[in-house]
């Protein structure tokens, strides 16, 4: 027995040195010239957080499959390595470290939450490996080294975002902030709103806070009610969200809802339901700008995904990836620090979120919408808010752009508290996408944990 | 001067021989950290991620099996102890000086943190203690869940985003060689007489207390010294990542970790560590599909309690086949000083019901006292009284001079009152060695620490603890038995081996709960005799409860006669036999007259 | 003072549901000494089939009713039942000679097992969950009562008193008390031990069903990790009433559900989950038999 466990041990050691395999096709330094590009993805495709992972991941794959239709970059295809890290920072580290040392990829896609993006970055800047973060908004991020890159806006824009919409637009003055202490997402945007509205002429009347997977709110929401705002900015998830505006109408708070990108999900309405119309959202696109580009990618991803409405997940990770091959063509070989050295000059990538110019903090500066929620469900344009400094550019989208998908009726949803599922996409051709959605595909959940975008 | 010299090397030759295998292993680990583990040359860095996880795992598994393998107390809160020892040193390193190149700052840091976890695992560990199995589990949870809370809404702490950047001050050198220091420090604990301390509260605390071992008091200890090692992991993990989020310390970690010791099986070393790297380097093998992970954790678990609950190595461990047995004993012979019982008046109810009601009892050294009654007379109760299971409701009990009111179980056994139990209380799953040797422990005194150093004292106690316990084996006849599994033994060798197990506690009053219960008439002979040799040999005082009036008759000097809790009797073995109340109550008009002569010829005991 | 009022208001709402989940809790520890900590994702389940039921195999969730909730309600019951006996004889029953740690520790398994499991079966997404009747809230003197708070205090009440009727007025109720208090004298008196402990089981599955349904209407978000904190909120509540007891389960959930609104309205709601715990820690250790509870000795 003593021999046998000895021995068990050697073994387990010997495994998990030898769990790398062999390099094919190069190193993720100089590279071979021949065979195919790898590229690391690190998402959470399990767990509570799995809905992030795969969106990003159906926006990559779309993307890898367009270049490497279009004959690749450099001639090379392109291959995608996906790893789970099961929504845990840490797993996002050792994902990291796998693909680097073992699968030696060129570059590295992910993470959507800025938890799991800052375990792994370091990974990727001592390595030389230049990572592209789609969705991750925290500012120190990118602050890791000049490897680490991001294909949208930070924390501090999103908040002025509304903060400006709110002030300019809806003219409001007093307002109550309702963020989520979990995730630092929501911490971020609350605090980057609450500096950003009160030096812009309003007052914050209350800040309540609740913690992700929380279900009820009615304590906060009541305190909330009795300080009389104007609005309420919640920048918390889809699901807390839903849950919130209910409660929020049940104990007769009224005024609209304002949030950020973490609302954007099929989702949002079939839980929240008709207590969410009225209310604002900042975000990186709207699925029903008609402008040509977003309509194109929003009918190649509905195609290819069996009529699954991309939400802004997956394309900003469509794009994020799409601005690391267009990059790599770019680059004078595929070394690390040539594919880097073409990303931070990324200037007006055309990409379905906008157009992306990487500033000198390697983040993108591009603009957001704002977008309300209509009756139905429907998702209304209401704004556009450039960063501060960037003149106006690309499409402008009409004030009011009935929803493209064919249509949709919510069921009367009479004020109380039941919601009533709704069928975004129309009965149909898309039903079975519902029932798919609803049964096969993992979408996230925040039961414990939020998008630490 | 040549002896001085003598022991002073002999001393020096032993410091350095219980500390050599660490010595051994630092330049060893030195070695493959700078030659290979850091080599850019060999691109192993996914490779040592996983060994240093593994060896992160190792101590956090390690640790736990303190607490929840040894000394059986069921704690799903490790997490927590993790996350304040990581958060701790973490923001000292952030702090602290950009360059540290001997590690002075990070051991400072490390060692800070893991004060801080041991201080949270005092915290945490001094009120929930007391609580049962599964009442601990759930505030063990909760506490872990709470210091996650409090640390995601501390921004000092970095809230819900983490630390980072932290100094990478620690690499596989460190965390290996912590792992090994765990290790060794749990093997020498548990090879110590705190180990089997630890143990006998896992096999029965209510004996263990009998036995003069303060379980309370050694559940914190190993609950605080696990907490230690947690948060000593803790501050590994931050320093090696660079990185510390919240999200990595919820109520999931601490299960992880649980099952780890489940599966090595609850209080083997070997087995938590083996187990620790299996369960760590699996689901990099399963990721294809690590979906699953969790659902095949959940199944493998309940396959474990259900087909062998003892884990994969039970309490066994690797290095039980280098162990020497231990050669014959020399014979020791304790004297008798003045020892004294003084109940005046002790009365006890349980809601209702008086259980016991006026009673008062003096017992003189080397004195032979039986408590006899009918069934439910209250024998039992009094016993209780008197070794502190229960308080009187009134009355005083005085044990050795000292009143023991508000005194633990344990402590009146370290005082000198020892007992055996009705339904027999052995640690089952023990040794016939380990239980007398346990009994031993209260009357040790070196520390813990000197037990992991295994110093001089150390050494000698244990010498003195197995030379004890051999005697206390021998002449009870059980020095054949003496490597059995107590739960193993015939029922009449159990019940010679749990008065072993008292006198080797070295008591002055030795109180006998019905020992002849369940065997026969030679083996009551027997006893009769044995009972008196012990009281010569020893000079201790014995009080019997017994129902075997032959027993009773042929061996006490003073019979005590209960019934539904009051005395109704109390005089010579003569008198009670003609006292028509006890007549009456209890031992039967016939009885007296059948066994009148047979009583006679016996004549009175001395 | 409306705030106050309005609080306990949701307080008393909340307290019910656990009230109900607790019931289980308390009532398989009464027989078994076991904290069923699979308890918390039976009542999951009966959400979940409660959806299944209402929104995929009929179109209840779409055009509700009082008598399609009903008829769900009971599927969901059934389902959960069988489940709870399922578990039962399958990982309790062969250790319930084995020290108490083995079979806590199985429960740990059984709950992970149904979470994750039901995370590969369901996925992880939420569901919206809707079947009873829209109807408006109530309004009181400025306090607003929602339609399904009313419909939770009114059947957990209906059912705490059914229940009690069950535990002291019935055979099978008398049987299982006596388990509670000595197996083996029971089984010695020709109580089926066996079948008592089945049937608490499948009865502390039905109220688990049903507080499944009733959170998922009050909190219309269905998914598989929804039991876990509820789950722990009521074992607190039953421990906190009195383990065993079951008026003391009801009191327990009560006073839980208080609280919770009380200080996450009048301090921060990151405190709630504190709370429960807090609680816990509290009452084992000033009061460990509970409020309504007495205490056993244990025999020396």
């Amino acid at each position: 027995m003593r021999c046998m466990s000895a021995k068990f041990l050697v073994c387990m050691l010997a495994l998990a040195v030898d769990c790398k395999k062999e390099p094919e096709g190069g190193g993720n330094v100089g590279g071979a010239d021949t065979g195919v590009i790898k590229i690391g993805e690190v998402g959470s495709m399990t767990g509570t957080e799995a809905t992030f992972g795969t969106s990003s991941d159906r926006g990559i794959q779309l993307a890898v499959k367009e270049v490497n239709g279009a004959g690749g970059i450099k001639g090379r295809q392109i291959q995608v390595i996906a790893l789970d890290d099961e929504g845990k920072p840490e797993e996002a580290a050792t994902a990291a470290t796998r693909l680097i040392a073992s699968e030696h990829v060129l570059a590295l896609l992910g993470e959507v939450a800025s938890t799991r993006s800052l375990f792994m970055a370091p990974k990727a800047q001592a390595a030389k490996v230049p990572m592209v973060s789609p969705s991750s908004t925290n500012e120190k991020v990118t602050a890791v080294g000049d490897y680490i890159f991001r294909a949208c806006f930070i924390d501090p824009f999103q908040g002025y975002v509304m903060a400006k919409f709110a002030t300019e637009t809806l003219k409001l003055k007093k307002a109550a902030i309702l963020r989520d202490v979990r995730n630092d997402y929501s911490v971020g945007l609350a605090k980057v709103f609450n500096d950003n509205f009160t030096k812009m002429g309003g007052q914050i009347v209350d800040n309540e806070s609740y913690s992700s997977g929380d279900v009820d709110f009615k304590a906060q929401l009541t305190n909330i009610k009795g300080a009389a705002p104007q609005a309420l900015y919640v920048p918390g998830y889809y699901t807390d969200v839903g849950l919130i505006a209910r409660q929020a109408r049940e104990v007769g708070l009224t005024v609209p809802l304002l949030g950020g990108d973490g609302w954007d999900s099929e989702k949002l309405y079939e839980i929240g339901g008709v207590a969410l119309e009225g209310s604002y959202f900042s975000n990186h696109y709207s699925v029903d700008d008609p402008s040509p580009r977003i309509q194109e990618f929003v009918g190649k991803f509905k195609k290819e995904y069996g009529g699954q409405v991309p939400d802004s997940l997956a394309a900003q990770a469509y794009d994020a990836a799409g601005m690391l091959f267009d990059a790599m063509k770019r680059a004078k070989d595929l070394s690390g620090p040539s594919i880097r050295d073409a990303l931070a000059q990324t200037k007006d990538y055309k990409g379905v979120t906008g157009d992306i110019t990487m500033d000198d903090k390697r983040n993108a500066t591009k603009p957001a919408v704002v977008l309300k929620v209509a009756k139905g469900g429907k998702y209304e344009f209401s704004g556009r808010i450039m960063p501060e400094g960037l003149k106006q550019s690309g499409t402008e989208a009409p004030a009011e752009s009935p929803k493209k998908t064919e249509g949709n009726t919510a069921p009367n949803a009479a004020p109380g508290n039941v919601p009533t599922p709704t069928q975004t996409p129309a009965v149909g051709a898309t039903s079975a996408a519902q029932s798919a959605a609803n049964t096969g595909q993992p979408q996230g959940v925040p039961a414990g944990e939020h998008p630490k975008k | 001067m040549p002896f001085f010299a003598g022991s002073a090397l002999k001393r020096t030759g032993k410091a350095v021989r219980s500390w050599l295998p660490f010595f051994i292993a630092i330049p060893f680990l030195a070695l493959i950290e700078q030659g290979v583990a850091l080599n850019p040359a060999f691109r192993l860095e996914y490779a040592f991620q996983n060994i240093n996880h593994i060896g992160i795992a190792i101590i956090l598994a390690v640790s736990l099996n303190l607490v929840n393998g040894l000394t059986g107390q069921f704690s799903i809160g490790h997490a927590g102890f993790m996350a304040v020892g990581g958060y701790v040193s973490a923001v000292m390193l952030m702090r602290g000086p950009e360059d540290d190149p001997y590690r002075i700052f990070f051991v400072l840091a490390m060692l800070t943190g893991a004060m801080a976890a041991a201080l949270a695992g005092w915290l945490v560990g001094k009120p929930s203690l007391r609580l049962r199995g599964d009442y601990l589990a759930i505030v063990t949870l909760g506490f872990g869940e709470i210091i996650r809370v409090i640390i995601e809404n501390t921004p000092f702490f970095g809230g819900a985003i983490g630390l980072s950047p932290i100094p990478h001050r620690a690499d596989f050198a460190w965390i290996w060689a912590v792992a090994i220091v765990t290790i060794l420090v749990a093997k020498r604990l548990r090879d110590s007489t705190h180990g089997r301390a630890f143990l006998s509260v896992r096999e029965d605390e209510v004996a263990a207390e009998a036995m003069g071992i303060d379980t309370t008091g050694y559940k914190v200890r190993a609950f605080v010294i696990s907490a230690f090692f947690a948060g000593v992991a803790g501050a590994l993990s931050g320093a090696f990542e660079g990185n510390l989020a919240p999200q990595s310390f919820t109520f999931v970690r601490s299960f992880e970790v649980v099952a780890m010791v489940v599966l090595g099986g609850m209080g083997s070393i070997t087995g938590a560590t083996i187990a620790a790297a299996v369960l760590t380097i699996l689901p990099e093998y399963l990721r294809a599909v690590a979906n699953l992970r969790m659902v095949i954790y959940s199944i493998a678990l309940i396959a474990l309690m259900l087909l062998r609950p003892r884990g994969l190595l039970g309490t066994r461990e690797v290095w039980d086949w280098w162990r020497k047995r231990r050669p014959a004993r020399v014979p020791g012979r304790r004297e008798a000083s003045e020892a004294l019982i003084d109940v005046r008046h002790a009365t006890i109810r349980f809601g209702g019901l008086t259980a016991v009601c006026d009673f008062s009892l003096e017992i003189r050294p080397r004195e032979l006292v039986a408590l006899i009654g009918p069934n439910g007379a209250g024998k039992t109760t009094v016993f209780n009284l008197l070794t502190g299971v229960y308080p009187p409701s009134e009355g005083t009990i005085k044990v050795l001079g000292r009143d023991t009111r508000g005194l633990s179980p344990h402590a009146i056994a370290h005082l000198g009152c020892a007992r055996t139990f009705q339904n027999i209380r052995l640690f089952r799953e023990l040794t016939a060695f380990d239980n007398v040797r346990i009994a031993c422990h209260h009357l040790t005194h070196e520390s813990m620490a000197a037990a992991v150093r295994q110093g001089a004292l150390s050494e000698q106690e244990e010498k003195w603890v197995a030379e004890r316990s051999e005697e206390m084996l021998e002449i009870m006849g059980l020095t054949h038995r003496r490597n059995e599994l107590a739960k193993n033994l015939p029922y009449g060798e159990q019940r010679r081996l749990e008065i072993a197990r008292a006198l080797a506690t070295g008591p002055q009053a030795l109180l006998l709960d019905e020992p002849a219960a369940g065997t026969n008439t030679r083996e009551k002979t027997e006893l009769m005799a044995l009972i008196r040799s012990i009281r010569d040999r020893f000079g201790v005082a014995i009080v019997l409860i017994e129902h075997d009036m032959k027993l009773v008759m042929g061996v006490s000097e003073r019979i005590l006669v209960l019934d539904h809790g009051v005395t109704i009797a109390q005089g010579l073995p003569r008198e009670i036999q003609s006292n028509a109340k006890v007549i009456e109550a209890y031992l039967g008009e016939k009885y007296a007259k059948e066994h009148a002569a047979q009583i006679a010829a016996a004549g009175s005991p001395r | 003072m409306i705030d106050f009022l309005q609080r306990l208001v949701d307080g008393v709402s909340l307290g019910a549901i656990y009230a109900l989940i607790a019931l289980g809790y308390t009532m398989v520890y009464g027989v078994l000494q076991l904290i069923n900590f699979a308890h918390g994702d039976v009542f999951m389940l009966g959400a979940m089939m409660g959806w299944y039921a209402s929104s995929v195999w009929t179109s209840e969730s779409r055009d509700p009713s009082i008598a399609g909730a009903l008829a769900v309600t009971l599927f969901s019951m059934l389902v959960c039942a069988t489940v709870g006996l399922l578990i039962e004889r399958l990982a309790y029953r062969p250790l319930r000679g084995s020290p108490r740690l083995n079979a806590l520790i199985t429960a740990i398994g059984v709950s992970f097992f149904l979470e994750y499991g039901g995370q590969l079966l369901f996925g992880p997404n939420p569901r919206a969950f809707g079947i009873l009747p829209h109807r408006p809230s109530s309004a009181v003197a400025g306090i607003s009562i929602g339609y399904v708070d009313l419909v939770t205090i009114l059947t957990s009440l209906v059912l705490m008193i059914v229940l009690q009727r069950i535990v002291f007025h019935t055979r099978i109720g008398t049987a299982m008390r006596a388990v509670s208090w000595n197996p083996s004298v029971a089984a010695l008196m020709g109580v089926n031990i066996d079948l008592v402990i089945s049937f608490t089981f499948g009865l502390g599955s039905l109220l688990a069903a049903v507080a499944g349904i009733l959170y998922a209407s009050k909190y219309p978000s269905v998914h598989p990790l929804m039991g876990l904190m509820p789950g722990l909120k009521a074992f607190v509540a039953a421990v906190l009433g009195g383990i065993g007891n079951v008026p003391g389960a009801m009191l327990g959930g009560l006073l839980l559900g208080l609280a919770e609104q009380l200080v996450s309205g009048y301090t921060s709601s990151s405190w709630r989950d504190a709370v429960a715990f807090g609680i816990l820690i509290l009452i084992l250790l000033v009061k460990p038999s509970g409020l309504l509870g007495r205490g056993a000795a244990e025999k020396v």
